[in-house]
């Protein structure tokens, strides 16, 4: 997988952009983004694979809504998700889009995340030529 | 035959004028305001407006927060103007510094106009301790206070609440924890904004993500600019008042600003997607999804205004537990203190939604980075304020002033009671590390007597002093706009951030 993420200007927030050659990689830069922002880990040895699905009405709101996803779940286990597998990005019947993945994190030694949430606040995701890139708001 | 040709001319040899920038249709409404008319766009409900002089405009107007603003003004419901505070600067769909009120019943309330913080605020504790008693133990202080406080997000608090006590927190809030667990006094009840608790609350709404979220959380700080400073009253400027407060010359006193940390994040995580997903249903058109809203007599607008009381009231119990935490501090430091002399002087918040009548109509007033401020003879003040006004604290930034302020009986007309938060942010948290590192801040404030306690140096460069706007400035624009008055000035002698 080959993606790059890059933090943006904002007064207030945090403003990321996101780009990979899959749409599948955009999720895992994302993952990689909010795993990175947690803090350091422990040596300990990774905790056991998770599984993860998230769906939405379409592919810009599944990207936030797997970022809060992601959030509020390593808040709850305390863990830096950065280890992905499987990730599938697919089409549903009713034209809605769905996010699954395997996911495994490590324990963080000392929380420093300023990341809430992520938010739809001009948001942007599209494929242009061979790359996907998206632009996403936290509020820290 | 020769129309078509003459047109065709014409639109060659003049060019179409440039629409005028948002900016450029700004209009000075008096010397410290400034209006958007109704008229700027089709889809605004009422007019905007930003208290601010030209140095404070100059710098909102370098970002997207007026645009926000004028966004805000096409909520359903919205009555009289969207304001801006003079500290207002860009977030997402409100501005940071924004307040906004519907119309009940039928009006909006948006979780977007409260923030993903809910119930952020700050509570003033006064010590019975002078600067000079508490001489160089400034920074055994500091250090006592950050080993008692968890900084940093996720969980770690001292405190585990099982599912029945977090329960009783969400109803309850602060009242739960004086009453019930002795972790503080009836007095910092009666110092608390509704009294540390909101009778609207429904844990029930509350989801089980935002449950296992604040589990853990109560009694911890948090990151980004939570803090907790360590003070003296430097300046008295209204000694009625101050002494009304129980401030005086000298004293020390203490600073807390947090939230309602991983569960207030997740209750407005919830709502806003909820509230998105049916904007349509609702028959509802926004210019920023970050706004959506539901009426707040539906029943996805009572259920979020159930949640965000429950996240209010967490966030009253956090800032209750700190203060508890804070008060063993100084009792260890100074053996036979009485816990009652360590003193609230008063706890608000600045992200919130709450019902409130302004001028006989019921309101849902949102405020996002706004200190609700109201006058004096306010039934909802406590009897020692009630003849002065309630209590507003203007926070600056490490290193600089916060003002204690007074709220006005003109705030009433002019903003629904409210005034600002805090300085507001001038630069970006990069480039606030790109212009200064977190050693040399951490050297320049001790190298003025302000012990340092941070998790990590980039925490400390990114809200370095000149991050924020002159916190001086915007106060005096708040009192010369008529919403509040200053009382006092304290200066930090002692910061532990978040």
């Amino acid at each position: 997988m080959r993606h790059h993420s890059a933090a943006r200007d904002h007064v207030g927030e945090w403003k990321v952009t996101i780009s990979g050659r899959s749409i599948e990689d955009v999720f895992v830069a994302t993952a990689r983004v909010i795993a990175n922002a947690a803090g350091h880990t422990t040596d300990d040895a990774p905790a056991e694979w998770e599984s993860i699905e998230v769906t939405a009405r379409d592919l810009p709101t599944l990207l936030v809504d797997w970022a809060n996803e992601l959030l509020g779940r390593s808040e709850v286990t305390g863990l830096a998700y950065s280890e992905l597998h499987t990730v599938r990005v697919s089409h549903l019947n009713d034209r809605s889009v769905r996010v699954s993945a395997q996911l495994r994190g490590k324990p963080v030694e000392q929380w420093t995340s300023p990341l809430k949430a992520a938010t739809y606040h001009a948001l942007s995701l599209e494929e242009t030529g061979n790359e996907w890139r998206a632009e996403l708001l936290f509020d820290v | 035959m020769s129309e078509p040709h003459s047109n065709s001319s014409a639109s060659v040899a003049e060019p179409v004028p440039a629409s005028p920038t948002l900016a450029e249709q700004v209009v000075r409404s008096g010397p410290y305001s400034v209006d958007v008319p109704i008229s700027v766009r089709d889809d605004m409900h009422v007019p905007a407006r930003i208290y601010a002089d030209e140095e404070l405009l100059k710098a909102i107007l370098q970002g997207d927060a007026l645009a926000q603003l004028v966004n805000v003004t096409t909520l359903p419901g919205i009555v009289d103007y969207a304001y801006g505070m003079p500290d207002m600067h860009e977030g997402y769909g409100f501005p940071v510094g924004g307040v906004a009120a519907t119309l009940l019943p039928d009006g909006v309330v948006s979780p977007g106009g409260v923030g993903f913080d809910i119930n952020c605020g700050v509570r003033l504790l006064a010590t019975p301790f002078t600067r000079s008693q508490l001489g160089d133990r400034n920074v055994a202080l500091t250090h006592e206070i950050s080993r008692s406080i968890p900084a940093g997000t996720g969980r770690g608090g001292r405190l585990t609440l099982s599912d029945d006590e977090l329960e009783r927190v969400l109803a309850e809030g602060a009242e739960y924890l004086v009453r019930e667990r002795g972790f503080g006094i009836e007095a910092d009840l009666e110092h608390t904004e509704s009294r540390g608790r909101l009778q609207d609350a429904d844990p029930a709404a509350v989801s089980r993500r935002a449950r296992d979220r604040g589990a853990g959380q109560l009694g911890t700080l948090g990151s980004g600019n939570h803090f907790v400073e360590i003070q003296q009253v430097t300046e008295v400027l209204d000694p009625a008042v101050a002494a009304a407060f129980g401030l005086e010359q000298g004293q020390v006193t203490v600073l807390i600003h947090t939230g309602s940390r991983g569960l207030g994040h997740q209750v407005c995580t919830d709502y806003v997607r909820l509230f998105d997903a049916k904007l349509a249903q609702f028959g509802i058109t926004l210019p920023d999804r970050q706004l959506s809203c539901a009426p707040a007599s539906s029943a996805e607008g009572r259920a979020y205004l159930g949640a965000m009381s429950a996240a209010a009231n967490f966030a009253w119990a956090n800032r209750q537990m700190i203060a508890f935490y804070v008060r063993d501090a100084l009792l260890r430091m100074f053996p036979g203190t009485e816990p009652g002399s360590v003193r609230v002087v008063y706890d608000v918040a600045h992200n919130i939604a709450k019902r409130e009548m302004h001028q006989g109509r019921s309101l849902c007033v949102h405020r996002k980075g706004a200190t609700r401020a109201f006058g004096p003879g306010h039934p909802e003040l406590p009897d020692e304020y009630r003849s002065v006004g309630q209590p507003v604290f203007v926070p600056g930034s490490m290193g600089t002033s916060t003002f204690v302020m007074v709220g006005t009986r003109e705030s009433e007309s002019r903003s629904f009671a409210s005034a600002c938060h805090g300085a507001g942010r001038a630069l970006s948290r990069g480039a606030a590390k790109r212009a200064v590192t977190g050693a040399a801040v951490r050297a320049e404030l001790e190298a003025r007597g302000i012990a340092v306690r941070c998790p990590t140096s980039s925490g400390l460069a990114e809200e370095a002093p000149m991050a924020y706007k002159d916190v001086d400035r915007v106060a005096l624009v708040v009192e010369n706009a008529g919403l509040a008055r200053r009382v006092a000035r304290l200066s930090p002698i002692g910061v532990v951030k978040g």
